[in-house]
């Protein structure tokens, strides 16, 4: 079936149309051939009659001549003489039409196959002039001429009935014989004839002719029953009709003689007229029926012969318009198909301009039509097609070219991840800063940001991000646990570094038909507003600890804290002076100068209760113990250096505060009021009870005669210098602790007293007295010793008095831990040096377990000294 | 419908109970641990529970494994005043289907509520 559907459709047609052509060829062959036998049968039957009709003539002239041969001979020649002559030349005529047709070359072929019976007849013919010579001669009897030619009459009817025995027509054959039947009577009624001729000759039949006359009647009657039982009613008709009248009635009359056999007085003649007569109309009857067969075999050939003519030429006819036809059709098919093939090629290729035009309306044509109409509908489409594209273009000219303006210029990352946590390819321009990595698109969010999360908020988001595409949960409740709402992140900048940034990443569900298509991941870079933040907060400390130093200030007397700033910025400078005078050698003595300079600006800043400025010189201070005794280098120096600066700046930065204050208080009072002692008093009292406070040692500190004395200014600083050092030294090391003190019958409280007279008019005398325990010489002796200030050998040679000195010896200190109050072993080295700055003098009174007391001698100038505050 | 409760503070226990009075909910029972509340989740099957994560006994999210194996239909919310959110999203892994943060408002317990039970 491959090898068929592969056939083009011509071919198809022809293989389809081949066995059927075939098949209705061999149909009309056999058709066409049937007739034509039947034609050629029906043309050898009408032959056959043609020679048979010859014959039967032939046959009739010698019944005739038979009759009158018997007549002549019956009567010895006197009787039938001329008669028999004119007989004699019919037969004569009759024997030369056959002959005729015989050699008539229309019938050759048909006689060829009738050879030897036409041959017998011819010899049996040639029989007659030797019998016509006998009877001339009287040679015969009546009988023996019946006889010769009866035997050829015989033969010729035998032969007859061979020649038209040749056709399939049943009706046809049942004619022939009737006919046949006919032939046999009528040739019986010719020798009932000749056999009367010689009864009304003789007046008496003799007995074998009388049997044979009986017989021929019989036999005549026999064959005439058969005839007209088997003969077409039109013959018996004609027969019944012809057959009739007065000749036969006399035949009949004058046979019934016959049949009696006596006394036959009728004449011979008239017998033989009258029979003769009888003949005629069987011969008539005779050639009706010969001439009808004839006229049938001729018309059923016509119209056989015609049915083939006609049935040939029809077939011929119908095959070539059949071919010419189906030419017609399949040529038409084919080409309507190649023209629509073509189109649809056309179509293929996108030309919609044309239509197909096929003049047929089989289904071809209507298969254009429809084809038509697609190709009108698809130019509509297309149309629709190019105006949707011509839309489309313009949505992405406006809105999608608009939105790619916002994505690279909106300042947050913006994209969409799908269920596989892939980035979508289209991402705001945001994100590649935000991230500093381009080509971001379709990577995996979760690997993504793996590397620029801590391990658990790895983890947290790679849960987090599955849960996003979870229905199940709700996204209010899942937003809540976002791991990146606000998350630091590191990434490797170009340079190499490592940059962080806060960022916070926000999602949002993205809804299609109930189902999560895709989630809205939204990047904001808040690294700016972090750091903006913590700038606000140390902005905000930095304004805190300002709001603190203003508050410190205020509650500190301005003229006291300015004397403060500017004698502790006085003696900064005087550290970097040392410090740019100094060698790499002597950096230990500048190490301990420093130190020296800060303890006292700590001490003084603790006296005013000043906790900002203490703080920062007690780190200094820890800075330099650490330095000490070691061999540091000119950088460890300026690292000190730096922590000294940035405290000078604080002080300064108090200093403007202070001025901006004071030029508030200026404007609301003419000027401070600072001729008495009471901010003198008031700092000491202060740092009194502070250092009590610090020490839990209760003290009981007071002035005596300070009121109504009016102190110079320039002892002012100092003075309270050394006092707060021996307040300091009190605490630390007079002090005994408070069970001690009950039980040695003192008060509970350490009894500070400070007195301030005139002596002489020329000099101030300060009395600085405790009740404490007094100096512990063995104390300070041991420690002098341990710490390598003296050898034991100069102790020894020492009295009270120059054990007592050793205090003032730098490094020496006798308290177990180093506090803001004591434990540098620096406090009364200051005192001395004070003192010698205020070109005093001093004694010490210490009784052991009763008192420590100390007075100073100090010389009074007469100037007059200037108490406003410099501005 | 039936709700547990199960917070180790009796405090937080009262609170959620009172802010839930007027929600509608059929409060069988309150557990102070893990152990308890697995016992009760086993013997009353309740519809709903809040879980703290926090707990002595057993932690909230081991609690929540065993409520989920002994009654999978149940609807849990964590309350926790935990605010790792990795354990938050643990307790979602593990089956969780809501989620609040310590101290709770009577507001933001009715609303988890109606999303927790698709009610408006």
């Amino acid at each position: 079936m491959n090898l068929f559907s592969n056939l083009a459709i011509r071919d198809k047609f022809v293989v389809i149309v081949l066995p059927l052509l075939l098949a209705a060829g061999y149909f009309v062959f056999q058709e066409v051939s049937s007739n034509y036998r039947t034609s050629q049968e029906l043309n050898a039957l009408f032959n056959g009659i043609q020679v048979t009709e010859r014959l039967s003539r032939l046959v009739h002239e010698i019944q005739k001549e038979r009759g009158n041969s018997s007549g002549f001979l019956s009567n010895a020649g006197a009787a039938f003489g001329p008669e028999l002559e004119a007989q004699r030349k019919l037969t004569d005529e009759s024997i030369a039409d056959l002959d005729a047709l015989l050699t008539d070359t229309d019938y050759q072929e048909f006689l060829s196959q009738y050879k030897t019976v036409l041959t017998d007849i011819r010899e049996d013919v040639d029989k007659i002039p030797s019998i016509r010579e006998r009877v001339n001669q009287l040679d015969l009897s009546p009988n023996q001429a019946i006889d010769l030619y009866t035997e050829i009459n015989t033969n010729i009817l035998n032969s007859i009935s061979t020649l038209t025995s040749t056709t399939d027509n049943k009706e046809m054959t049942e004619q022939q014989i009737a006919f046949i039947n006919f032939l046999k009577s009528k040739e019986r009624a010719g020798i009932e004839r000749a056999i009367g001729s010689q009864g009304f000759s003789n007046g008496q039949l003799n007995p074998e002719s009388y049997a044979r006359f009986l017989e021929l009647v019989s036999a005549q009657d026999a064959y005439v029953d058969a005839f007209l039982g088997t003969a077409d009613q039109k013959y018996v008709n004609y027969f019944n009709k012809t057959v009739t009248g007065s000749d036969v009635e006399e035949v009949n009359r004058m046979r019934e003689q016959l049949f009696a056999n006596a006394d036959l007085s009728e004449d011979p003649l008239y017998w033989f007229a009258q029979i003769t007569a009888k003949i005629n109309l069987l011969k008539k009857v005779e050639d009706f029926i010969a001439n009808d067969i004839k006229s049938t075999a001729i018309s059923i050939a016509d119209s056989a012969n015609r049915i083939f003519v006609q049935f040939l030429a029809i077939s011929i006819v119908l095959s070539i318009v059949d071919l010419y036809l189906l030419y017609f059709i399949v040529s038409n098919l084919v080409n309507n198909i190649n023209i629509l093939s073509a189109f649809s090629r056309r179509v293929a290729q996108g030309d919609l301009s044309k239509t197909v035009s096929i003049r047929s309306k089989d289904e071809v044509g209507q298969f254009a039509n429809t084809f038509n109409e697609m190709v009108g509908s698809l130019k509509i489409s297309r149309e629709e097609l190019a105006k949707e594209k011509e839309k489309a273009e313009y949505m992405y000219e406006t809105i999608y070219k608009q939105s790619e303006v916002v994505f690279e210029n909106v300042q947050q990352g913006i994209f969409l991840l799908d269920e596989n946590f892939k980035i979508s390819n289209l991402y705001s321009a945001a994100m590649e800063d935000i991230f500093q990595r381009k080509d971001i698109g379709g990577e995996n969010f979760v690997q993504f940001m793996r590397p620029r999360l801590v391990p658990r908020d790895q983890d947290a988001l790679e849960m987090f991000v599955k849960h996003l595409f979870n229905t199940d949960i709700d996204e209010s409740v899942l937003s809540q646990l976002n791991p990146v709402e606000s998350v630091q992140i590191f990434s490797n900048e170009d340079s190499g570094n490592i940059q962080t940034r806060y960022i916070q990443i926000t999602f949002s569900r993205v809804m299609n038909e109930g189902e999560i298509s895709s989630v809205m991941v939204t990047v904001l870079d808040q690294t700016e507003a972090v750091l903006m933040q913590q700038h606000i907060k140390e902005t905000e400390e930095k304004n805190k600890h300002e709001s603190e130093q203003l508050l410190s200030i205020l509650k500190i007397e301005p003229v006291v804290l300015k004397d403060f700033i500017d004698s502790s910025k006085k003696s900064l400078v005087s550290i970097s002076e040392r410090y740019e005078k100094s060698q790499k050698s002597d950096i230990q003595a500048l190490i301990t100068f420093t130190f020296n300079t800060v303890h006292n600006i700590k001490g003084n800043a603790s006296l005013i209760d000043l906790q900002l400025i203490v703080d920062k010189f007690h780190e200094i201070e820890e800075s330099l113990v650490d330095l000490k005794g070691k061999n540091v280098s000119v950088n460890d120096f300026l690292k000190i250096l730096y922590k000294i600066n940035e405290v000078d700046a604080v002080m300064s930065n108090m200093k403007s505060m202070l001025l901006r204050i004071a030029n508030v208080y200026e404007q609301m009072t003419d000027e401070l009021d600072d001729n008495s002692n009471n901010k003198f008093i008031d700092s000491l009292k202060r740092g009194a009870r502070r250092m009590s406070k610090d020490s839990g040692t209760e003290l009981n500190f007071r002035f005596e005669n300070v009121e109504d004395f009016n102190l110079p200014e320039r002892f002012k600083l100092p003075l309270k210098d050394v006092l707060i050092q021996l307040i300091r030294n009190t605490v630390a090391h007079g002090a005994e602790p408070s069970e001690e003190r009950l039980s040695a019958g003192k008060t509970k409280e350490v009894n500070i007293k400070v007195g301030l007279e005139e002596v002489d008019g020329q000099h101030l005398k300060v009395t600085y007295k405790d009740d404490g325990k007094g100096i512990d010489l063995d104390q300070i002796t041991k420690q002098a010793i341990e710490n390598g200030l003296i050898t034991e050998e100069k102790v020894a040679n020492m009295d009270t008095k120059e054990l007592t000195q050793l205090i003032f010896k730098d490094g020496l200190s006798t308290a177990s831990e180093v506090t803001h109050l004591s434990g540098r072993g620096q406090g009364m080295s200051l005192v001395q040096d004070l003192t010698d700055k205020m070109k005093g003098k001093y004694t010490i009174t210490s009784q052991k377990g009763e008192s420590f007391e100390m007075t100073f001698l100090l010389p009074l100038e007469n100037q007059q000294e200037k108490t406003a505050i410099e501005i | 419908m039936t709700l547990l409760i199960v917070d180790d503070s009796s405090v937080m226990r009262r609170t959620i109970e009172k802010h839930l009075s007027d929600y509608h909910l059929d409060i069988i029972g309150t557990a102070g641990n893990g152990r308890d509340a697995v016992q009760i989740v086993k013997d009353k099957r309740p519809d709903v529970v809040t879980l703290d994560i926090t707990m002595p006994e057993m932690d909230g999210l081991t609690c929540l494994e065993n409520i989920m194996e002994v009654h999978p239909q149940a609807k849990v919310m964590i309350i926790t005043a935990l605010s790792d959110k990795l354990t938050g999203l643990q307790a979602l892994d593990k089956g969780a289907r809501g989620f609040l943060y310590k101290p709770v408002s009577p507001e933001d317990l009715t609303k988890a509520f109606d999303k927790l039970l698709n009610r408006n």
